[in-house]
């Protein structure tokens, strides 16, 4: 039984390494077809996320992971997020008369 | 003398091993460098009047090849820990060894991209998109870096804790591991803006 539990694991760990490799051909794939450079760049950020949820998921145990872990990774996106956003909106609040130089 | 606690059992507050929780709370200050990085990465390319296609610069072949070689370091990193786990410490010192070899590879292909941008004359100097591909893979490579160094302890002479402390070496060894994902995780986001955008 405990066997079968092993092989079980590894079977899934492997099932994850090919969708990771897979989800890279697919972003090179859409790079070379030459889409349209928002649709591109929508699709192979989704490969990404999706990427990610995996590694994350599955290979650092997120998904079986403790309360405590997701609090921290939450405060520090939060953070992260509050102070891209900050600076981000620089670019739409200028004073009157003031423009970027380029 | 003390000895360090909770390096093996959990503890009863935060459910986790201290070494896990300190992972944990380092990567999220990474979460933060890198997230100020590609948070730069944004607003230059948002405030540039003209972006040139990383593909025009970098080679998409050999930034693909060394995506596809760091999953593969993950996955052989993730079987030497669960070797550890099934008491097989000579599969242990096989999968690691491999993703040793495979770090040794990527950082190799990183190596010979940089030196044909500077065949080229293509520094850091000259234009954004080459200043910050260089700040974004140059960081992320001197993680990759550390990671090798951890890994290479953990495979020699650290792995002598197996004898003594099989479970605390174990749990060293996940924790190195889930630093390594994470390294992985980064190029993931890294690979398509510099390469793909």
């Amino acid at each position: 039984m405990e066997h079968t539990d092993q092989q079980k694991e590894m079977k899934g760990y492997l099932r994850i390494f090919f969708s990771l490799l897979i989800l890279t051909i697919f972003s090179v794939l859409i790079h070379y077809l030459r889409l349209n450079f928002f649709l591109s760049v929508a699709l192979i950020l989704l490969a990404v996320l999706v990427q990610v949820f995996l590694s994350a998921g599955y290979f650092m145990h997120l998904v079986s992971e403790k309360k405590i872990i997701f609090i921290i990774l939450i405060l520090s996106f939060m953070l992260f997020l509050f102070l891209f956003l900050l600076i981000l909106s620089g670019y739409f609040c200028n004073p009157e008369g003031a423009s970027h130089v380029h | 003398m003390d000895t360090i606690p909770y390096t093996v059992e959990v503890r009863e507050d935060t459910g986790l091993f201290n070494a896990k929780l300190g992972i944990w709370l380092f990567l999220a200050s990474e979460v933060m460098l890198f997230g100020a990085l590609f948070s730069s990465y944004i607003l230059l390319r948002i405030g540039s009047s003209s972006w040139p296609a990383g593909s025009s610069i970098l080679s998409v072949p050999l930034g693909t090849l060394n995506t596809l070689i760091l999953i593969s370091s993950s996955v052989s990193m993730i079987f030497a820990w669960y070797s550890l786990k099934l008491n097989r410490v000579d599969k242990y010192k096989l999968y690691l060894g491999i993703t040793i070899l495979l770090t040794l590879i990527f950082l190799g292909i990183k190596g010979y991209e940089y030196s044909m941008k500077f065949h080229h004359h293509l520094y850091p100097s000259h234009n954004t998109f080459l200043a910050i591909y260089f700040t974004l893979t140059g960081i992320h490579a001197l993680h990759i870096l550390g990671g090798l160094i951890v890994n290479s302890y953990l495979w020699g002479p650290g792995s002598r804790m197996w004898q003594t402390e099989p479970q605390r070496f174990t749990n060293r060894v996940e924790v190195a591991g889930m630093y390594w994902h994470f390294v992985d995780l980064v190029w993931l986001f890294l690979f398509p803006v510099l390469y793909l955008f």
